[in-house]
């Protein structure tokens, strides 16, 4: 499969503290691709990365063969994107934020409507569009962050940690979701360091410790390769414990 | 936990969070190696600006205190002694004998002069106040002669003069008084600013006291910490009333004592001020919806803005001080004793000074009770949610609404613009606080009826001060949502631009405003008033870009605090800049106003031209764009070069040097530094001069060709404008001026004009200027840039040769790559424009 997302070498260094060491990773169209790790592993600074706001120090991030940083336009054409804490503006209402980035992609306004719509019924967000940003919990925050990021239909999707502070309910729906747009040919990338949740959606796990790639494969690879068939939990807490040595299925 | 545990907890907390702030941006500061960093941060200074600006602030405080005290002990009469004899220095008696055959202006100016030299006038606002100290000492001198004066050394006099005022019972009543009021005053400019925009955690929804609040600290141990803590370490306490109690209290005639009497009134006065403002805070918080504390935050901008410049113009005003003695005469006793002003009582004694700090303490018991009995049923109230005044959906239009509103960045500007009132306030509403001014101050109509550039320069004032809550800010107020900007396939930059943009507009309506009202008061316009006037308007949307430029480039968008997201220093610089364009306005000359205008508008291009080098990288906690050369580095060397460049020459002549070779010497000297400088910094970066388009420079054969034959047409350009330049009288007066002005002979003139200005005026026109507009720009604009800036460095008569041949030069640089060969141009073109002097002199 033709890679649509590549990462190749990339590091970033804060100062005297490496966040994320040589790091390769891959993804082609359809595949979803989690990125596991516990805290301060470096998953965020990762996506920061590829969303263009943070520039490596060494590496490249590349989406549809586009640089991130360089050509962060065009890669942002192609992506959508939720933060772990997406911030609004707080004057604004939810209708009014999710019509400012359908205008600012070049939607009309009848196009937004048609498109934000249904998935803030989805969401059940529909009662809180009018209610100013500042007002939301996070978890509806979380989910005006996500219609702002799926409503375009982008190729790529790169979620940090997108079921923090969602109830059931909503995380049911967003995992319908996602298996819905990798049926549509969508690349999904995201991070968590929830591994029910990478178990469930992911076709390929990477999973990063203290800035670097420690294993990457399929569950099932890292599975036999790791603990002879143990859960992905016992894989992870291997990993974890171990020695920087990296597995790739 | 005990009260005194609380509250040195929480002091020190804020102690803590100061000297974080210090150490974050000291060298001590950094990390250890290895250390985990979430917030890895771009090293931001400021510090020692920070404290400057305090410093400036708290002078300014003391010189306002001292004027209006001293204005106020004045207002008495000149000093009295117990037999109602002026107390005045030996100087001042021998003038008031002196002056009387001289006419009232001379005797005026006369005791002015021996008022300054006696200690009295401070500043030129004290002015009016030393008229006034004249008459009255040269009516005593007329009605009484020496008889009416007693004499005393200057020294006694100097440097508080209002301390004669004590002298006597009424005296000492109205001098308390005043200072009662003037504390009374500042307690209401600070009651409001604690509750203005400025104090953030009002009106945010996590508010401070809600967390405090999750420890086990009874309630009203928090609420007399959170007290204690503001009256200690309060800015506006340390900037503005202490200064003045010091003042006040040396004026009191306590010495050096008056410095702990001032720090005791302080404290008394904070503690008051501290009680009452988290009393009515923990009631607003308690009461109102977050919108509603908005509104009221607003409203409160606005009242402490209008009592701050109040304070200001009162104390610049010895008319006020009449009023404020009256006020301060007429009040009764008792009414000095409320606790925001009874600090002032201080100065009858230490006894009362102690009761002045326990009406403060007692103030904040109240304040705690208040705020103890407001929270007894809970920190929160169920009417407290954020915004809670908005919840209620917009009937019939499912959710899109406000289907007429513009779309974008302009629709996103105004919803936050009207619904922001803090910001509508300082964007909009506070500017008209000038027309005020404008309809108020006669003194200024008058100023401006008299002379349209006074109007241009006020309207540009008004319009560029719109900007400064807008455009300057036109980042920081972003910030938080970035992250989202950034996600959209949408340029910054262009995003950045749209709202300079829309800002501009009512900057621009603002000065349009003052222009009409100021021009239509102005009976006979000149043509030349309708360039002045639209130099100021264009100088308003130059300033925009100017404003957002600095903006962007100062501001820190990972700082979570907005009031500290744009640096002072920014403002600062800002503000500036801003002077000097209105100052400009005032050029007798339209060429001046004009260069102005071309200097702000290369300044613009400049700035934004680092700014779209730092937006990619606004969110990156530690990367920068690769150093390259700008037209920032371009102007900065320009100007550093001519400053230089006057200095060295001053040096040279003072040295005995003769004029040829302290010219050239001074040319030299400071191309070499400033050349060295610019190499020096940037050697570690090869790519720091690269060409925009990355083409590799031309031969060495083919570079000197095409400056030889550059250097011919420049000439030859030159040569032509001369002739033309001879059948025209305008043109043929600035040749003639060029040619007086002209110092520098024979070998010396050679030196210059064909080895040093080549040398020197290329690598900064050519070399920094030019490659860097050329960055941003087309190569015609680049050229003309460049070529006109150049142009506009030379007198007058010589600008349309000097243009052309740097036309001509950058053009060479542009096709050749090679710098050098633009020196070969310009020392073409110098050599034939002296040789074509010699032979003029010879002929």
């Amino acid at each position: 499969m033709q890679a649509f997302l590549e990462l190749q070498a990339l590091t970033k260094v804060y100062g005297d503290f490496v966040a994320v060491r040589d790091l390769s990773l891959s993804a082609g169209q359809g595949e979803v691709l989690a990125l596991l790790g516990p805290n301060g592993a470096g998953k965020t600074t990762t996506l920061r990365m590829l969303m263009g706001l943070l520039q490596p120090t060494a590496g490249t991030a590349r989406v549809d063969g586009l640089d991130c940083f360089g050509d962060r336009v065009a890669v942002m054409q192609r992506t959508g994107y939720l933060p772990d804490e997406p911030v609004f503006y707080d004057y604004l209402r939810g209708s009014e934020i999710v019509r400012f980035a359908g205008e600012m992609r070049g939607m009309t306004r009848a196009e937004v409507d048609r498109r934000a719509g249904p998935l803030m019924e989805r969401l059940e967000l529909t009662d809180a569009v009018h209610e100013f940003a500042a007002n939301y919990s996070t978890g509806m925050k979380k989910k005006l962050g996500l219609v702002c990021a799926l409503m375009h239909d982008p190729r790529l999707l790169i979620l940090d940690e997108p079921t923090n502070g969602l109830d059931p309910f909503a995380t049911r729906t967003l995992h319908a979701i996602l298996r819905e747009r990798q049926e549509s040919g969508c690349t999904v990338l995201f991070s968590t360091h929830l591994l029910d949740q990478a178990e469930k959606l992911c076709t390929r796990i990477a999973i990063v410790h203290r800035g670097q790639l420690r294993a990457h494969g399929t569950l099932e690879e890292l599975r036999t390769h790791l603990s002879g068939g143990a859960s992905l939990e016992e894989v992870f807490f291997a990993i974890a414990a171990s020695e920087p040595e990296r597995v790739t299925g | 936990m005990n009260l005194a545990k609380t509250t040195r907890l929480l002091a020190g907390i804020l102690g803590r969070r100061i000297l974080n702030r210090v150490f974050a941006v000291l060298p001590g500061g950094r990390r250890k190696a290895g250390e985990r960093t979430g917030t890895a941060r771009k090293r931001v200074g400021g510090l020692l600006v920070t404290v400057g600006v305090a410093l400036i602030f708290a002078f300014n405080s003391f010189l306002q205190g001292y004027t209006l005290l001293q204005a106020v002990a004045v207002a008495h009469g000149p000093l009295l002694d117990g037999a109602g004899r002026m107390v005045v220095s030996k100087g001042t008696l021998q003038i008031l004998a002196s002056i009387r055959q001289l006419s009232e202006g001379s005797r005026r100016e006369n005791l002015r002069n021996v008022l300054m030299t006696d200690g009295l006038l401070m500043s030129p606002g004290a002015r009016d106040i030393q008229d006034l100290w004249a008459d009255k000492l040269q009516a005593q001198h007329r009605a009484h002669g020496a008889a009416g004066f007693q004499t005393v050394e200057r020294s006694l006099l100097r440097p508080f003069p209002m301390v004669g005022a004590w002298s006597n019972p009424e005296g000492r009543r109205g001098m308390i008084g005043a200072g009662a009021l003037l504390l009374g005053m500042l307690a209401v400019t600070r009651f409001f600013l604690a509750l203005s925009a400025a104090r953030q955690d009002l009106g945010r929804v996590e508010w401070t006291t809600e967390w405090l609040f999750t420890f086990p600290v009874p309630a009203s141990h928090l609420f007399a910490a959170q007290i204690l803590g503001l009256a200690l370490v309060d800015f506006f306490s340390w900037i503005a009333v202490f200064p003045v109690l010091w003042v006040y209290f040396y004026g009191a005639g306590l010495g050096w004592w008056s410095l702990g009497a001032a720090l005791v009134g302080m404290v008394g006065f904070g503690l008051a001020s501290a009680g009452l403002q988290v009393g009515v805070e923990t009631f607003l918080r308690k009461r109102l919806s977050l919108s509603g504390l908005k509104n009221v935050q607003a409203l409160a901008t606005l009242v402490a803005s209008v009592s701050f410049l109040g304070l200001y113009f009162f104390g610049r005003s010895p008319a006020a001080a009449d009023r404020l003695l009256a006020v301060a005469r007429s009040l009764p006793p008792l009414a000095l004793w409320n606790p925001l002003s009874c600090a002032a009582l201080g100065a009858e004694g230490w006894i009362e000074l102690a009761a002045a700090v326990g009406a403060g303490t007692a103030t904040a018991w109240v304040g705690v009770m208040v705020c103890t009995r407001l929270v007894r049923h809970g920190l929160l109230d169920t009417r407290g949610g954020a915004f809670a005044g908005r919840r209620t959906p917009v009937a019939g239009a499912g959710w899109g609404v406000d289907r007429w509103f513009p779309v974008g960045i302009a629709g996103k500007e105004l919803r936050l613009l009207f619904r922001d009132r803090s910001r509508l306030v300082q964007a909009l509403a506070l500017p008209v606080l000038g027309y005020v001014q404008l309809v108020w101050n006669q003194g200024l109509m008058e100023h401006l009826k008299g002379d349209f550039r006074a109007c241009a320069a006020c309207a540009f004032g008004m319009g560029a001060m719109v900007l400064v809550p807008t455009c300057l800010t036109v980042l920081a107020n972003d910030s938080r949502a970035l992250w989202f900007l950034n996600a959209l396939p949408v340029s910054i930059h262009g995003v950045l631009l749209r709202k300079t943009r829309f800002w501009m507009v009512p900057a621009l309506a603002y000065a349009l405003v003052v222009l009409i009202l100021a021009g239509l008061q102005i009976r006979h316009l000149l043509p030349t008033d309708f360039l002045t006037g639209a130099i100021a308007l264009v100088g308003v949307g130059i300033y925009a870009y100017l404003a957002a430029g600095i903006g962007i480039l100062r501001t820190d968008p990972l700082e979570t605090e907005p009031q500290r997201r744009v640096p002072p220093s920014a403002t600062y610089l800002y503000m500036l800049l801003m002077a000097m364009y209105g100052y400009s306005l005032y050029a007798p000359s339209l060429w001046a106003q004009v260069v102005q205008l071309f200097l702000s508008a290369l300044l613009a291009g400049a700035l934004w031209q680092k700014a779209r080098e730092r937006i990619p990288y606004l969110l990156d906690p530690v990367s920068a764009p690769p150093p390259r050369v700008s037209a920032a580095d371009g102007l900065i060397a320009v100007l550093a070069f001519f400053v230089l460049q006057g200095l060295l020459f001053l040096a040279g002549i003072r040295l005995k040097l003769p004029e040829g070779p302290a010219i050239v010497g001074a040319f030299g000297v400071a191309g070499i530094l400033v050349a060295g400088f610019y190499l020096w910094v940037t050697r570690g970066s090869p790519g720091y001069f690269e060409r925009a388009d990355g083409r590799p420079p031309v031969g060495w054969l083919k570079a000197l060709g095409t400056g030889i034959a550059g250097g011919g047409v420049a000439a030859v350009w030159a040569g032509g404008y001369l002739v033309v330049a001879q059948q025209i009288p305008y043109l043929k007066g600035l040749l003639e001026e060029v040619h007086a002005i002209q110092s520098v002979h024979g070998l010396w003139l050679v030196v210059l004009a064909v080895v040093a200005a080549p040398l020197a005026e290329e690598f900064l026109f050519r070399g920094l200027l030019f490659r860097g507009l050329r960055r941003e720009y087309s190569a015609g604009w680049a050229v003309c840039g460049s070529a006109l800036l150049f142009a506009m460095m030379h007198p007058p008569g010589g600008a349309v040769a000097v243009f052309g041949m740097g036309v001509v030069s950058a053009v060479v640089l542009e096709k050749t790559g090679r710098l050098w060969a633009s020196m070969v141009v310009h020392g073409i073109y110098n050599g034939c424009a002296v040789a074509a002097v010699w032979l003029a002199g010879k002929g």
